[in-house]
């Protein structure tokens, strides 16, 4: 195969760039803010560091947002923390020695209160958008989210199926745990198909 | 030492897979390396020493020994895995347990590999491998190396009708072994068994093939950009996993060079389309490039994440649909890699 026909899209120092970028959105939360309104002139002059007279317009992806706005929020990070040493602890507990791992910690619990947090601790404003058209008269707009529509929890069962099947061939260790529990990937997961379900309730012309 | 802007995601460190040897006693239909009794390509310890020595002085994390069948290459794994040792690697061995003919054998063989220094250890079976090595091999080895105290992981071929499931497994081994060993030193994974053909559609269990409803629970490759693999042809790839040998793009480096490692590293992580798959996935880029082009029909022929990944490297419309439209990947990209630093650096500080 010839080289130009290859599957690669070779730069130069790229983790470089992307480190010193990212070295700017730490250092300056606003330069993160917008990134996000309009990555395009962004991304050409500090990645691509090329000209790109047409360059074409490149865009953050909802979930991406709205997983930004979780992890920019410190309450969010707390409630992860203290969630998992309430999980560590149950499973230390010897009361629970015989007890099966669904028993411990059923997975609808995990999912609920994930949602739940996201909810509380991520940006309301997209969330609600998205939620706006459910009838949610005799709940919370988080109830809403999680026990209103049976498919918006059954999406993110499916997301975290990654994280219970990693704690069922697993030792029961807090080590293992606090990996799993906090998996940038299921994080990730969990924020995508949150976001995508509660799109397709909406519906295209809501 | 590679500058410190060559490691992302809180410094987590590489793994180094060497296949001593592409031989393997086993000749599985679709063979993820492509073994066989037939395949003679090897390295020689000295290659897999200067590998060692190179991943010490980059910072990688650990070491593992893979094939064909390494333990075909006896004296020269004993020796790499007591190099590694000395070097303060963590060492893996996967095997598929042919020497454990007897449970002497079996015994002498896991004394000789702890007394090396190794790890861990990594057995597999299913369907293909029972052809050529029975079960109670199996069996014999992870007796002995769980009376050995040693780290045993087994790796189960998962199809729609496996022979051997992680049950009938369990039970035998729950039969035979402590239970505290079992506790203790024992996991059993089960892994869909791919063709390496991206056209042909394996049989698995229900709800293990990708489409839409389920492309969601689909995340980044933990393989490409974390493990580097010396090849028992002397190639560097940058990423293990399977049907990796036929695809160029994951060919970085040769073992003739002198800084192979490094140089593979440096050409890899320039690479684009190698983020996009650690951060994105490859089953997502799939979805993606078909959104982009109705003619690319993916939903239900993936369970395995590699097979999604060949089909992408080797599939013409697929590649000419994602030169055309990755630009407009990279700024999402970009962002789901600071988030994912994010992420660790939070998981980092607990």
């Amino acid at each position: 195969m010839k080289s130009e026909d290859l599957l690669r899209f070779q730069g130069n120092d790229v983790l470089q760039k992307l480190n010193l970028m990212y070295q700017d959105f730490r250092d300056d939360p606003k330069t993160v803010e917008s990134f996000v309104d309009d990555p395009t002139d962004f991304i050409a002059k500090r990645v691509l560091l090329e000209s790109q007279p047409n360059i074409i317009p490149q865009a953050v992806s909802r979930s991406n947002k709205f997983l930004f706005s979780v992890l920019s929020n410190e309450r969010f990070r707390e409630w992860v923390r203290e969630y998992q040493d309430e999980l560590n602890e149950r499973f230390k507990d010897p009361i629970n020695n015989n007890k099966s791992l669904g028993d411990i910690l059923p997975r609808e619990e995990v999912i609920k209160k994930f949602v739940e947090a996201m909810y509380e601790h991520g940006d309301k404003d997209i969330l609600y958008n998205f939620v706006a058209n459910i009838d949610i008269s005799d709940k919370t707009e988080s109830e809403a989210v999680v026990t209103h529509d049976v498919a918006v929890v059954t999406a993110i069962a499916v997301a975290l199926i990654v994280v219970v099947t990693a704690i069922d061939i697993t030792p029961r260790t807090s080590h293992i745990l606090s990996n799993t529990m906090l998996s940038a990937n299921d994080l990730r997961s969990l924020s995508e198909a949150m976001i995508k379900r509660v799109e397709s309730l909406k519906g295209p012309d809501a | 030492m590679l500058h410190k802007n060559y490691y992302m995601l809180g410094h987590v460190q590489r793994t180094l897979s060497i296949m001593l040897t592409y031989q393997c006693t086993a000749q599985c239909q679709y063979c993820g390396t492509f073994s066989s009794p037939n395949d003679k390509n090897k390295i020689d310890l000295q290659t897999a020493i200067s590998a060692i020595d190179q991943a010490k002085e980059l910072d990688f994390g650990n070491i593992v020994f893979t094939g064909g069948e390494a333990t075909i290459e006896w004296e020269s794994l004993v020796s790499s895995i007591k190099y590694a040792k000395s070097k303060g690697f963590p060492v893996r061995l996967v095997t598929n347990a042919h020497w454990a003919s007897s449970d002497d054998q079996a015994n002498a063989k896991i004394m000789e590999l702890k007394a090396a220094g190794l790890d861990e250890i990594n057995y597999s079976t299913g369907n293909q491998h029972i052809k050529f090595i029975p079960l109670s091999n199996i069996y014999r080895a992870i007796s002995a190396s769980l009376s050995n105290r040693l780290t045993t992981v087994l790796i189960i071929e998962l199809h729609k009708n496996s022979l051997v499931s992680k049950d009938k497994v369990q039970f035998e081994i729950d039969r035979l072994i402590d239970s505290d060993l079992i506790k203790r030193y024992f996991k059993i994974i089960e892994s869909p068994w791919m063709p390496t053909n991206p056209d042909k559609v394996g049989e698995y269990p229900s709800g293990l093939l990708k489409n839409k409803s389920n492309i969601d629970s689909c995340t980044g490759c933990d393989s490409v950009l974390q493990t580097y693999v010396l090849q028992g042809d002397g190639r560097i790839s940058s990423c293990c996993g399977l049907g990796m040998r036929m695809i160029p793009e994951l060919q970085d480096s040769s073992a003739t060079r002198e800084v192979f490692l490094e140089e593979s590293i440096k050409s890899s992580t320039n690479d684009w389309f190698k983020l996009a798959l650690k951060y994105i996935g490859p089953e997502k880029i799939l979805a993606w490039a078909a959104e982009k082009n109705k003619n690319i029909v993916w939903e239900d022929m993936y369970a395995h994440r590699c097979q999604s990944c060949i089909r992408i490297y080797k599939d013409r419309e697929v590649r000419s649909t994602i030169k055309e439209h990755f630009r407009e990947l990279v700024a999402d990209l970009c962002f789901s890699i600071y988030l994912d630093e994010k992420l660790a650096l939070i998981s980092a500080n607990r």
